[in-house]
């Protein structure tokens, strides 16, 4: 058989070079719309956050004016105070955090325990009924608000906490992410706990919850700000102001001081702090969180 | 303390057999290492053992108790993986600690009990780091500790020392069998590196497709392997194996090696006659093998220096049994010491080895025949 061979002479395929300067040029360029990209996302996102405090810090009148003004007038925090004199919406503000806290710390049971199963225990279905979890996240909420209204007046619920709370303690998002991060612990460690004498609740609490502690984190901001910003369900099993949440307090507010609308800026600046609170505090703990998992690592 | 012993105890996941039939007894207080190639089957067995597998068929005993069907937590073992299975959110501490805790054992004692696993182990400096903090060698220390603070009847130890250095290997290698003499405990050692097997167990057990192949004291099974998988398997390099022509000449045997021949010892030519076969295959260890006078006839093809000694690897002549490769003949190594004068790349050479180093096996059956 013919063997066929580069002579030694040949030319060989010269990769193509790039001068020190054109490289270091290329990088400042890159880097340099990569900073306009995001300044001009900064100004998007945080545009309405400035506009709100600025007129909340607006007297009534200027606010009213069109086309108003951009910029905040004297430094007045007393509005702030009248906001709450003028509304409930210190009682909403308790009703949004005692019901945001009840449906996270819910949500994070129940998520745990069911993803728990789905990683860890074998039995028939296992896979389908998972899919079939995960399905539900498709739907959409609005499909299933009548059938869970119904519900709700048929146990005599309107206007209380349970009526708030309870169809909200399950997600099958949250059960998909610590399932995803219950996964990634070696089976090394499963197998050692068995032999040093744990069961499955023994295992789940004392290694598998503190290792999943990011995807926890991650579930508990998400799920404490979706139920803090809900406004639909709220608005729809509650007329006593007694069961409002905050969000449908400010609509209160908005529709009763069409003449005061720093007032109703500033119940939105109110309404807010905790949720910037909460992002500041678990920023690092909900970034590493949702890509935990992502890269081996 | 307490034995172990598989009774015709199998394993298979789904189609695949994973243990075969396998009939073992392991004394209490031996050190007995299991041993093969990666999917022979050595870790199922032990996991068998800790009862994180359970057998498709036959019956696993510890201390004389059927415990088949028994959970892992009631079979008073302990294992160390070759991952280590450290818990990383723990301290060292908590680690060591953390099989007490489940037995509900009163904190000071708790305490008490991993200060004195720690101080056996020289981990004394480091009880309140976490796993993450810890060198490899330290970390195996750990969990040699978490097992040792049970005090349990039986330990099981997966390839510990395979994510170890080798520095590292060769130290632990010794404290493990220093922990076997204080303890008197019966461990179970799973590894796929022979020279741990030779140098750790009382007994090794060699497994091949989850069949036990052979099991004795490491220098039998060495000195007298019981088939082919096992000459070849255990040894380092491993025994050289050809095939020879069985010759027979004036009722005795002749052997024929590519151009060479020799005669076997009479003792020898009764049992391979018996046998009936017409081809037998010849194990001589590396270093049984002597260059200079010997009636195989080969050439020098690459020469190993390894400081302390050499290896020679050596084509033998007339044995192209594949024509057009570089090396087309069968090749046997030589195990010489670097005091020898080394023979050149390409020299032709002659080799021979005493009769009492043959190792003579049925090249069908892989079985030995013995004189």
């Amino acid at each position: 058989m013919a063997v066929e061979t580069i002579p030694a002479s040949a030319p060989r395929a010269v990769p193509p070079t790039v001068s020190p300067e054109r490289r270091r040029r290329r990088r400042r360029v890159r880097s340099f719309l990569n900073y306009v990209a995001l300044t001009i996302a900064a100004v998007v996102v945080l545009t309405p956050i400035y506009v709100t405090i600025a007129f909340s810090l607006q007297t009534g009148p200027q606010a009213l004016q069109f086309p108003g003004s951009m910029w905040p007038g004297e430094l007045d925090l007393s509005v702030f105070r009248r906001v709450f004199e003028v509304s409930g919406i210190g009682r909403y503000l308790f009703n949004s955090a005692l019901v945001a806290a009840l449906i996270t710390v819910g949500q994070v049971l129940t998520s745990i325990t069911a993803a728990y199963v789905f990683a860890e225990l074998e039995f028939k279905g296992r896979n389908l009924l998972f899919v079939a979890f995960l399905a539900t996240l498709m739907v959409p909420a609005e499909v299933t608000i009548v059938a869970n209204y119904d519900t709700i007046v048929s146990f005599g619920w309107l206007d209380s906490y349970q009526g708030l709370v309870v169809p909200f303690l399950a997600t099958a998002f949250g059960t998909f992410l610590i399932r995803q991060a219950f996964m990634g612990i070696p089976r090394d460690l499963r197998d050692a706990a068995k032999l040093d004498g744990y069961g499955h609740m023994g295992f789940l609490w004392s290694v598998a919850v503190p290792l999943a502690r990011p995807a926890i984190a991650a579930l508990s901001v998400f799920s404490f700000l979706l139920a803090w910003n809900q406004y639909l369900w709220p608005l729809l099993i509650t007329n006593d102001d007694d069961f409002r949440t905050v969000q449908i307090g400010l609509r209160t507010l908005a529709s009763s001081n069409i003449t005061e609308f720093n007032l109703v800026f500033a119940g939105t600046v109110v309404a807010s702090i905790p949720i910037f609170v909460l992002l500041i505090v678990f920023q690092k703990q909900l970034v590493r969180g949702l890509t935990s998992g992502a890269v081996k690592g | 303390m307490a034995g172990v012993s598989f009774n015709g105890t199998s394993k298979h996941f789904d189609d695949v057999v994973a243990l075969d039939q396998l009939d073992l007894e392991i004394p209490d207080g031996e050190f007995l290492v299991l041993v093969g190639p990666s999917g022979c089957g050595k870790s199922t067995a032990l996991r068998i053992i800790a009862g994180l597998e359970e057998a498709t068929e036959g019956t696993l005993h510890i201390g004389g108790v059927d415990v088949t069907d028994v959970e892992p937590q009631h079979r008073d073992l302990a294992m160390v993986f070759q991952s280590y299975a450290l818990y990383p959110h723990k301290t060292v501490r908590q680690n060591i600690e953390f099989p007490l805790k489940s037995r509900k054992v009163p904190p000071a004692d708790r305490r008490a009990e991993a200060e004195t696993a720690a101080t056996m182990l020289g981990l004394g400096e480091l009880m309140d780091r976490r796993p993450g903090q810890l060198s490899g060698g330290q970390r195996q220390r750990v969990a040699l500790a978490r097992a040792l603070v049970r005090r349990p009847e039986v330990f099981l130890m997966d390839e510990p020392l395979s994510n170890l250095d080798a520095k590292t290997r060769v130290q632990t290698r010794a404290e493990l069998s220093e922990l076997h003499a204080t303890l008197g405990a019966t461990f179970i050692y799973v590894t796929h590196d022979q020279v741990e097997a030779m140098t750790m167990g009382t007994r090794i057990a060699v497994l091949d497709q989850g069949r036990l192949q052979q099991v004795g004291a490491p220098d039998d099974v060495y000195d007298r392997p019981a088939n082919l998988f096992v000459a070849g398997f255990i040894g380092s390099p491993p025994m050289n194996i050809v095939e020879a022509a069985v010759e027979r000449i004036d009722g005795g045997i002749r052997l024929a090696i590519g151009t060479g021949a020799f005669d076997l010892p009479e003792s020898w030519g009764a049992a391979v006659s018996a046998t009936g076969i017409e081809r037998v295959a010849i194990g001589i260890r590396p270093e049984h093998l002597r260059i200079g006078d010997g009636p195989i006839d080969g050439v020098v093809r690459t020469v190993e220096s390894l400081g302390h000694e050499r290896h020679i690897v050596c084509e033998l002549a007339g044995t192209d049994h594949r024509p057009g490769d570089l090396v087309p003949g069968d090749l046997v190594i030589v195990r010489q010491s670097a005091d020898d004068p080394a023979p050149r790349m390409g020299e032709a050479i002659h080799l021979g080895a005493e009769a009492r180093h043959l190792h003579l096996f049925d090249p069908d059956s892989g079985e030995r025949i013995d004189p």
